[in-house]
């Protein structure tokens, strides 16, 4: 291997480790303060691919989603579900094409996803780190 | 009863919308929900005709579908599909309620999706499949698959620690098309269907059966269908394998036949927008017979899909075909009159919102 190419290779491992953690940094997943439930990160995938429609300890899922032109939206798809937005949405479409489920609702930025589950003792949701306040909780970062 | 242009247009107008703005998503009016989904196809035969394509090639293969969900209350929601197929008139495809009891049983109400195999509740939605053309089991003539039954069916889900196993129950009875429905008189469908997300992440392994009786105009007994198909598939990241085999078993007194249809299908993404597929297909039709064309068909298939963004796609494919049981099957070339190996190329746009 040429040494420009090696290069090339470190420069490219360098800003790869650098942006990865700015990416899982960029969002948090919230729940109501009253959430007591304790689930992983596979859980989350689930639960925003349809796959998991109930807590463990019960209840059904309440989904809140950000709008496709959302930075937040790509950061959370990337890092909590590892599926693209694309990925994503012909997920939903089979399920809704089988009228077996509808996706999350999409609500209009963070606080409007602090508002829907702050409300609702079943909702979760995405928001970015620095829109965290008292009025949810943090469940993954 | 509305024009097919009607529902094309309105579709396509929903859809370019919603692609001219680079953001194609469903329409939201209160507790309304509007999806839609659609394709246009052409396709040409060296030999032989099927699916409404021979030799000089056709655009008649198409669907258009507008899907209308309404929220009733928390637990429950009215759903309905309205679809034209190949020019013809509009048909509400389904249309039911259901209601969600607990967390895990889902009861259904109405003219409900039969849950067959991976592909039977979103069979015509090309966008979400590898090939324009449906895998050979699909294909209406073998008789396996009923896209919707008038009557009551449920899911009950039972969580796993890892994985769960959806069972559906249903019952009730095929409510045909305009112009099927004056040849056959329906007497009852029931069936179910075991699905199970294993513990390996990606692995599904599915079993469905069902039985049906009908009537055929002219024809002195009840013909009873017995049919179940077995599934597995398997996703990761990239890569989607899919596997089924069909059975059918039919019989009007004496009269008995059979029909097995089998096929495995592999696809991966190369980028998110480049995926190709290949597909091998098998077809066993009642009366097999090694020595004769009409009664067998075995497919290679490999296309290409390119996937412009999360709405859009367009596809290239072409079918390596022996023996043309479909084509017979669907009584579009007749037995004895057709060529033992020919090939179909298939080119097609799909969307979704």
């Amino acid at each position: 291997m040429t040494p420009p190419i090696k290069r090339l290779l470190a420069t490219a491992a360098i800003v790869t480790a650098t942006l990865s953690p700015a990416l899982a940094n960029d969002v948090v997943v919230i729940v109501n303060k009253d959430n007591a439930g304790a689930v992983d990160k596979a859980f989350i995938a689930k639960a925003f691919t349809g796959e998991a429609r109930s807590w463990p300890d019960g209840g059904t899922v309440t989904l809140f989603d950000l709008g496709d032109d959302n930075p937040t939206r790509a950061a959370f798809y990337s890092t909590f579900v590892g599926r693209s937005a694309a990925q994503v949405k012909a997920a939903w479409a089979q399920l809704v094409f089988s009228g077996k489920a509808t996706p999350p609702k999409v609500v209009d930025g963070d606080a409007e996803v602090k508002k829907a589950v702050a409300a609702n003792k079943l909702a979760v949701g995405y928001i970015k780190p620095s829109s965290v306040d008292d009025t949810v909780k943090v469940l993954l970062r | 009863m509305p024009q097919p242009s009607f529902l094309r247009r309105a579709a396509a107008a929903l859809a370019g919308l919603a692609f001219a703005t680079g953001a194609a998503q469903a329409a939201e009016f209160g507790n309304i929900t509007i999806n839609g989904y659609g394709h246009q196809s052409f396709l040409k035969t060296t030999d032989n005709t099927w699916l409404g394509a021979d030799g000089s090639g056709s655009f008649n293969e198409n669907v258009f579908a507008l899907v209308l969900t309404a929220k009733l209350d928390e637990r429950s929601k009215i759903w309905s599909q309205l679809t034209s197929i190949s020019g013809t008139s509009i048909d509400v495809h389904w249309f039911y309620v259901d209601r969600t009891f607990g967390d895990n049983l889902t009861m259904r109400a109405g003219k409900v999706l039969t849950p067959l195999g991976f592909y039977n509740e979103f069979i015509d939605a090309r966008f979400l499949q590898q090939s324009t053309i449906l895998p050979l089991l699909y294909q209406p003539d073998t008789d396996l698959v009923v896209e919707a039954y008038g009557g009551l069916g449920g899911t009950w889900t039972m969580p796993m620690t890892s994985g769960r196993i959806d069972f559906d129950l249903y019952g009730g009875q095929i409510v045909e098309f305009a112009g099927e429905a004056a040849s056959q008189k329906q007497k009852g469908l029931f069936g179910g269907r075991i699905d199970w997300r294993t513990p390996i992440d990606g692995l599904r392994l599915m079993l469905s059966a069902s039985t049906k009786k009908q009537r055929t105009l002219g024809d002195p007994d009840d013909t009873t269908n017995t049919s179940m198909i077995l599934s597995a598939g398997y996703t990761a990241d990239r890569l989607d394998l899919k596997a089924e085999y069909g059975h059918i078993s039919r019989s009007m007194g004496s009269l008995d036949s059979k029909t097995s249809v089998a096929y495995l299908q592999a696809g991966y993404s190369l980028t998110d927008n480049w995926i190709p597929f290949a597909r091998y297909d098998m077809l066993r039709a009642p009366g097999y017979d090694s020595g004769n064309a009409a009664t067998y068909q075995n497919t290679v298939a490999i296309g290409v899909t390119y996937r412009m963004n999360g709405n859009l796609a367009l596809r290239l494919e072409n079918h390596f075909n022996t023996g043309y049981g479909a084509a017979a099957l669907s009584g579009e070339t007749a037995a004895g009159q057709g060529q033992k190996t020919w090939q179909m190329l298939a080119a097609s746009v799909a969307f979704i919102f």
